[in-house]
């Protein structure tokens, strides 16, 4: 039972970074309906940007390093938008996920010769002792920054999702989602609509990084793999939907876990994908996604 | 959007017969001439190599080309179906079949070939069948991730067969390709994949890229259609699986990921999406970059050598921007577009 | 317009050949310079470069009579079997080197060998462990021992020195290296009593391990065997001790790389892996190489680095001994060598690639390696 339990503290965990990595994709597909295949570079980099930060600021605490990390990342979302998407909305769409490819291994290079190829790791901002009364109560080992990662996470994601359901920018964001032709003329400026979503979803990312950082390790080349990871994640909730990405997250976190700890490590991806290739026979556009038209 | 108007002067039937001809009866004095050694500054056994992973790339490109580029769909599983047909051909040659060295120089490899690249695409065309069977009820984005899955499933199935070598990969399959073997699996799938497009099988398929729901009106068995396109683009995909296994002579699970996957997307749309002609400048382009780049930086700022990874990707996005559509996109040479049509 | 620019383009790449150098040794190195393992690549390229600029600030290599100039072309294989072909074809006809050193993973290692063996350039790859690299093959040697070997000392130090009867293990299913010292060691294990209470896997990039870690730690193994690579292990430990697995840790050669203590500081702290040497050696040249390196490059050459070290002085001999920078002699003369002393212990080839070569076993305390006991095999 103890295992178990450990197990989903350590599924919740690592869902909370898909999670919030994930998001990213999902405001972004549901605006320009663009798979940005960047954003994983950009969590590595959002990761960077707080070990950056946490090396040569030492005395600063989390609070004040994470919204900064926060800032400057999405800062490189908006530039990477204008400089590289920006132009490409009207040409065909997959010359833009072409495009964000090339944006992604550009910047996966960029962190390797700037920063150096080397694993590392955030130094712990985050206080890693015990939770003692709620070890004692679950049997399991709980640390403060397990617990920190997992709520601050998920107040992240409820913030978005009241900017997004209870603010004019929110209804705004909604509306280009809808139907992006007809927003500007009702005297929505599309391209800030667009550059404010590049920046949530990019420091979103960055928290993620930087919890990715503490909590595990950072290298220049990760956000590939937890890239597409947690674009899947988005798909199997139905992309577009931030509920709907939170809910994919975790369930994909929960399925990887348990697979690796109930059937066999070695099954990990086979299971965790076979699983989505089902899931998405029986609801072919994620769990919460809206139904596809036939095609986009 | 669709294909531009044929040039008045697309040359007949004889002329294609001649330069497919010509360019095979190339490549079997090039690698003949090069494995002797004759002028071994021009004829560098360094530039067969790029030449031949070209070949290969082309083939998967050009296959590639038909889910994505003619059919419009967004396939992410390539690379797996590659494998698929790698493992094939790689089973059959060195574990079934006797080696090459026990059989007549020339014709004995050629006698290995032809078994094992039909079983490597054979193997290929069950799994794309399988895929194409999945991806019926979804579209668009959805069907990207299934094939993306597909991919990483067929990944992590191979690492767990330890009769194949598991993760470690395969070793010791003999080399019964060359330069000269895989020019003509490439002219071959080129003339298919040019006659398949130009056929009532590529109208469909462009049909259905243009407006599913119309096609469907006009009688189009929009499934029919799908599973067809994809059994025949992991067929070749498979070809190009076979050929690299029986050229590497060593392969890992780990080389049909989704990197690999990414490659080929990447050579694809730098190149241009519904075009043949587009598929092979794509390769021809993204291969000899990277390489000039390697020579380039090695011979002028070797200190630089590491920026090479940096560079590549730049020219793609400014590639990108410039020209959207790729390089060659909905356009054709002359000597691959269709004749005689309206 | 295209098709000029790409004729233009075309004469540049016949740029880089050249011919064979009249007095120079040509050596090329296929070294993960970026990828996963690029650390690793680093100092490859360093321990290359040393030995480079070693020879020719001696005023070169007497070869023959004549006295040639050393010179290395390093050449970026990104840990990937595919771009090694690549790269060893470019060195061996676009470089023209008479003789190639790498790469260093046993898969990339494995990718350039038949390249090499059919071209007849002898490879010398300092890191690779993994067996069939080397099998069946006249021109491929390796300056290291071989992963049955390392996988047997690192299960009998666990059963001997450790005295422990059940061992776990976590190690990365999608590498061959990793692979193969797990089972070795599971078997080896058995043989002298053990039990094995977890064999658990992930693969590679994989962060976070907590789901295997916290199977294991249920398992309540004696022991804990990580064979994976430096950029791994430290995560491995850190989640394990989070768990609350208080085991004495073990790993293999592929810990050695100053990353590990730099990313798991202190928590590496008591933790002991095979290896090729240790810095602690008293053997003076081995410490002199140190030295430089340390000078030069400001850190301790890992093992990789001191194998690369003497892969190219085995070749400086060989070239000696054979008289000409020629690659058919200098494969002859590499296989006769015996007796050589290196850096990382004694070589001599026994009329295979494999070198007979003994381990060692490093402790790490207070976040350096210090010497545990030796093992000969």
């Amino acid at each position: 039972m103890e295992t178990v339990v450990q197990q989903l503290l350590n599924a919740a965990q690592l869902g909370a970074v898909y999670a919030l990595i994930a998001l990213g994709y999902s405001m972004v597909y549901g605006v320009i309906r663009l798979i940005n295949f960047a954003h994983g570079d950009i969590f590595m980099v959002g990761g960077f940007a707080g070990l950056l930060l946490a090396l040569r600021f030492t005395w600063m605490p989390l609070w004040a390093l994470m919204p900064l990390a926060m800032l400057l990342t999405a800062l490189l979302g908006v530039a990477i938008e204008r400089v590289a998407y920006r132009r490409l909305r009207q040409a065909q769409r997959m010359s833009l996920v072409i495009t964000a490819l090339g944006v992604g291994i550009f910047l996966e290079n960029l962190v390797r010769l700037g920063v150096g190829p080397e694993t590392r790791q955030i130094p712990s901002r985050m206080p890693t002792t015990p939770v003692a009364w709620l070890q004692d109560a679950l049997g399991v080992s709980v640390t403060w920054d397990k617990l920190l990662i997992i709520f601050v996470s998920l107040a992240l994601m409820a913030l978005l999702w009241a900017v997004v359901h209870r603010t004019l920018l929110g209804t705004a964001m909604r509306a280009v989602a809808d139907d992006k032709d007809v927003v500007p003329l009702m005297g929505v400026n599309l391209n800030r609509v667009i550059a404010v979503t590049f920046a949530i979803g990019s420091a979103l990312a960055a928290a993620g990084g930087v919890f990715f950082g503490q909590a595990y390790s950072l290298d220049p080349y990760m956000g590939i793999d937890l890239g597409w990871k947690a674009f899947i994640a988005a798909v199997i909730g139905g992309i577009g939907s931030i509920e709907g990405a939170v809910l994919g997250s975790f369930l994909l976190a929960g399925v990887e876990v348990l697979t690796v700890a109930y059937l066999s490590s070695n099954l990990k991806n086979g299971i965790a994908f076979g699983l989505l290739i089902l899931l998405l026979l029986i609801w072919p556009s994620g769990l919460l996604g809206r139904p596809a038209s036939k095609k986009v | 959007m669709l294909a531009p108007p044929p040039s008045p002067r697309a040359p007949g039937p004889w002329a294609l017969r001649g330069l497919v001809l010509g360019t095979l009866a190339l490549a079997v004095a090039l690698q003949l001439m090069t494995e002797a050694g004759i002028l071994p500054e021009v004829l560098n056994p360094y530039y067969l190599h790029l030449l031949t992973v070209v070949g290969m790339n082309i083939i998967l490109v050009a296959s590639l080309n038909l889910l994505n580029g003619y059919l419009g769909e967004f396939a992410l599983g390539h690379a797996g179906f590659m494998g698929v047909g790698a493992y094939a051909a790689a089973l059959l040659a060195a574990r079934v079949l006797p080696p090459p060295s026990s059989l007549p120089p020339f014709l004995g490899p050629l006698l290995l070939l032809l078994p094992t690249l039909a079983a490597a695409m054979a193997a290929a065309a069950a799994a794309g069948y399988l895929v194409g069977r999945a991806t019926f009820k979804t579209v668009g984005d959805y069907l990207s991730i299934i094939t993306l899955g597909f991919n990483m499933i067929i990944v992590n199935v191979i690492q767990n067969i330890d009769a194949v070598g598991g993760p470690r990969g395969f070793t010791g399959i003999p080399r019964n390709t060359g330069f000269a073997a895989v020019a003509a699996c490439t002219l071959l799938t080129l003339a298919v994949l040019r006659a398949l497009v130009q056929s009532s099988y590529g109208r469909v398929w462009l049909s259905i890229r243009e407006n599913p729901l119309a096609a469907e009106v006009m009688g189009v068995d929009v499934n029919r259609a799908k599973l067809q396109a994809f059994t025949i683009a992991a067929a070749f995909a498979g070809l190009a699986g076979g050929l690299w296994a029986q050229y590497q002579q060593f392969i890992t699970p780990r080389s049909f990921d989704y990197i690999k996957t990414t490659e080929i997307l990447v050579m694809l749309y730098l190149g241009g999406m519904a075009s043949l002609s587009g598929s092979i400048l794509g390769v021809v382009a993204y291969t000899l970059m990277m390489e000039l780049l390697r020579n380039l930086l090695g011979a002028f700022a070797p200190q630089l050598a590491e920026w090479r990874m940096i560079l590549s990707p730049l020219i793609l996005i400014l590639v990108m921007l410039t020209r959207p559509s790729g390089l060659m996109g909905h356009r054709e040479w002359r000597w691959l577009r269709p004749r005689g049509r309206s | 317009m295209t098709k000029t620019a790409w004729t233009a383009l075309l004469p540049l790449l016949l740029l880089g050949a050249c011919k064979p150098g009249g007095n120079e040794l040509k050596i090329g190195v296929s070294a993960p310079l970026t990828g996963d393992i690029s650390a690793l690549g680093q100092s490859t390229k360093n321990a290359a470069l040393l030995a480079q600029d070693e020879a020719n600030a001696a005023g070169g290599l007497s070869v023959g009579g004549k006295t040639l100039k050393v010179r290395f072309v390093v050449e970026d294989d990104e840990n990937k079997p595919e771009s090694t072909a690549t790269v060893f074809q470019k060195l061996i006809n676009q470089d023209r080197v008479v003789a190639i050193i790498g790469s260093q993973s046993s898969k990339c290692a494995n990718a350039g060998a038949p390249i090499a063996e059919s071209a007849g350039i002898p490879q010398v790859t300092p890191w690779a462990t993994n067996p069939n690299v080397t099998k069946g093959r006249k021109f491929v040697f390796r300056a290291c021992f071989i992963d049955p070997f390392q996988g047997k000392v690192v299960a009998q130090f666990a059963a001997g020195r450790l005295k422990a009867r059940t061992a776990a293990v976590l190690y990365d299913i999608a590498s061959d290296y990793n692979k193969g010292i797990a089972e070795v060691f599971r078997d080896e294990f058995a043989k002298l009593g053990g039990t094995l209470a977890g064999f658990e896997t992930y693969n590679t990039k994989d962060t976070d391990f907590s789901a295997q870690l916290t199977k294991i730690k249920a398992a309540k193994p004696d022991v804990l065997f990580l064979p994976n690579y430096f950029n791994e292990v430290p995560l491995q430990v850190q989640q394990a001790r989070k768990l609350g697995i208080t085991a004495p840790i073990l790993g293999g050669d592929g810990w050695d790389n100053p990353e590990l203590v730099k990313l798991g500081g202190g928590v590496m702290d008591g933790a002991s892996f095979s290896n090729h040497y240790s810095p602690d050696t008293s053997d003076p040249g081995a410490q002199a190489f140190i030295a430089k390196y340390k000078a030069r490059f400001g850190s301790v050459p890992d093992a990789a680095a001191a194998l690369t070290y003497d892969a190219a002085q085995l070749l400086f001999k060989a070239a000696g001994t054979a008289g000409k920078a020629e690659p058919r002699a200098l494969r002859d003369a590499l296989a006769a060598t015996s007796g050589f002393k290196g850096v990382t212990g004694t070589i001599t080839y026994g009329g295979s690639g494999d070198p007979v070569k003994g381990a060692v076993m490093i402790r790490i305390e207070n976040g350096r390696f210090v010497f545990d006991s030796a093992v000969n095999p």
